[in-house]
């Protein structure tokens, strides 16, 4: 079974992204980079949104294992677009309109505070024993942390995980994307 | 026939007597293994609540509604995460063995650190003195500040046990001098989400 705890090292990374604005890119990617090796079930979209290039994406899902990455490349690029265009829309609505350079940026500074939240989440559930597995979260939590940091920037709920669109059911939504983060998430939290 | 008047039955949580108003309601629609009863997991608990900071700020003297420190905002909307309560009647104290080693947590009197130097994003187990000169878990608080910095926490309160309803909450460290008038807020407002009931003939 693979350890999920969040090691030292990658605490470091997020520490040095949080206070080194311009490396921030670099170290997220590298962040959910290794929490790919861990299995960790957040860390496809992470990596898939937080990555340098989609070559660099194709290369890591070629090479990882299928039950893992559970759907190819082209399903999580996918997922990259529509993430990006929910965060920047979702920033914009709470009133955080910029040119797409400012929008480059609050969207790593938002992964940053995301990344935060994770961290902290992992290692609770490992200290407290949450769920069937230590330290791999549940689509609970995962909804519930996105939900916090979403609120603390006045993003609408609606714009985690699915369309940006509120018109779509969300019975669709579950469908198209209920396993983007979880087909191998904790079943318990 | 006795009708829950003006909530939906859809926001009420399992088992209990309170009725989550639609605007203060978060579903979650999860799918998820319902295999468990001590967890929220168990139907009618696929719901969290959420109070906005504007509201938390008219309640509370002095309730820092944003602490923003890198140019984007950080409300502070209570986020209510809700599940079914333990079914111990009341939290267990907590033996210290030796209190002087607890180190008081900034903005307060009754809370304590067990780690005198918590790492960054770890959490660490928060204790609360009672008036008994017992201690108690009260939650969690992490170090969100950066190496060689004074520590700032974000913390999380657990434990705040509501009749059969376990409540957890952030709290940022701006807002810990004010944590039991925040709990008694939040107690208040589940006073005023019991599922009213009229009789209607």
């Amino acid at each position: 079974m693979p350890d999920h705890s969040i090691s030292s090292h990658e605490r470091a990374l997020i520490d040095r992204a949080d206070s080194t604005p311009k490396r921030r890119s670099e170290l997220l990617e590298r962040f959910w980079q290794s929490r790919i090796k861990t299995k960790d079930p957040v860390a496809r979209v992470g990596f898939a949104l937080y990555c340098s290039s989609l070559d660099k994406l194709r290369r890591i899902i070629a090479n990882g294992k299928s039950d893992y990455w559970g759907r190819g490349y082209y399903y999580w690029r996918a997922m990259r677009v529509q993430t990006l265009m929910n965060l920047a829309l979702g920033l914009e609505e709470a009133g955080h309109a910029g040119d797409l350079e400012q929008t480059r940026d609050m969207v790593l500074a938002v992964g940053i505070r995301l990344a935060k939240q994770h961290i902290r989440t992992v290692t609770r559930d490992i200290r407290q024993g949450i769920g069937k597995t230590p330290g791999k979260l549940s689509a609970r939590q995962i909804k519930k942390y996105h939900h916090q940091v979403f609120e603390e920037l006045g993003i609408p709920r609606h714009y985690y995980g699915g369309t940006s669109l509120q018109s779509v059911p969300d019975s669709w939504e579950l469908w198209l994307y209920g396993d983007l983060y979880c087909h191998d998430c904790d079943p318990r939290s | 026939m006795a009708v829950y008047a003006e909530t939906p039955v859809a926001n009420r949580l399992a088992g209990t007597d309170f009725c989550i108003p639609d605007r203060y309601a978060v579903r979650l629609e999860i799918r998820e293994q319902a295999d468990d009863e001590l967890y929220d997991t168990s139907p009618g608990f696929d719901l969290n609540a959420k109070i906005h900071y504007n509201e938390a700020a008219k309640h509370l003297d002095g309730y820092v509604r944003n602490v923003a420190d890198d140019g984007l905002p950080q409300y502070q909307t209570l986020y209510l995460g809700l599940r079914p309560a333990p079914k111990t009647e009341s939290v267990p104290s907590r033996s210290v063995e030796d209190p002087t080693s607890l180190t008081t947590l900034t903005n307060t009197k009754d809370l304590f650190i067990t780690d005198k130097v918590p790492s960054y994003l770890v959490p660490t187990e928060v204790l609360k003195k009672t008036a008994n000169d017992n201690y108690i878990t009260w939650g969690t608080c992490s170090r969100t500040s950066h190496h060689n910095q004074p520590a700032v926490y974000a913390c999380q309160r657990r434990n705040l046990i509501i009749d059969s309803v376990a409540v957890e909450y952030n709290i940022h460290q701006a807002n810990l001098s004010r944590h039991e008038g925040i709990d008694e807020f939040i107690r208040q407002k589940f006073e005023s989400w019991q599922c009213e009931q009229s009789t209607d003939g």
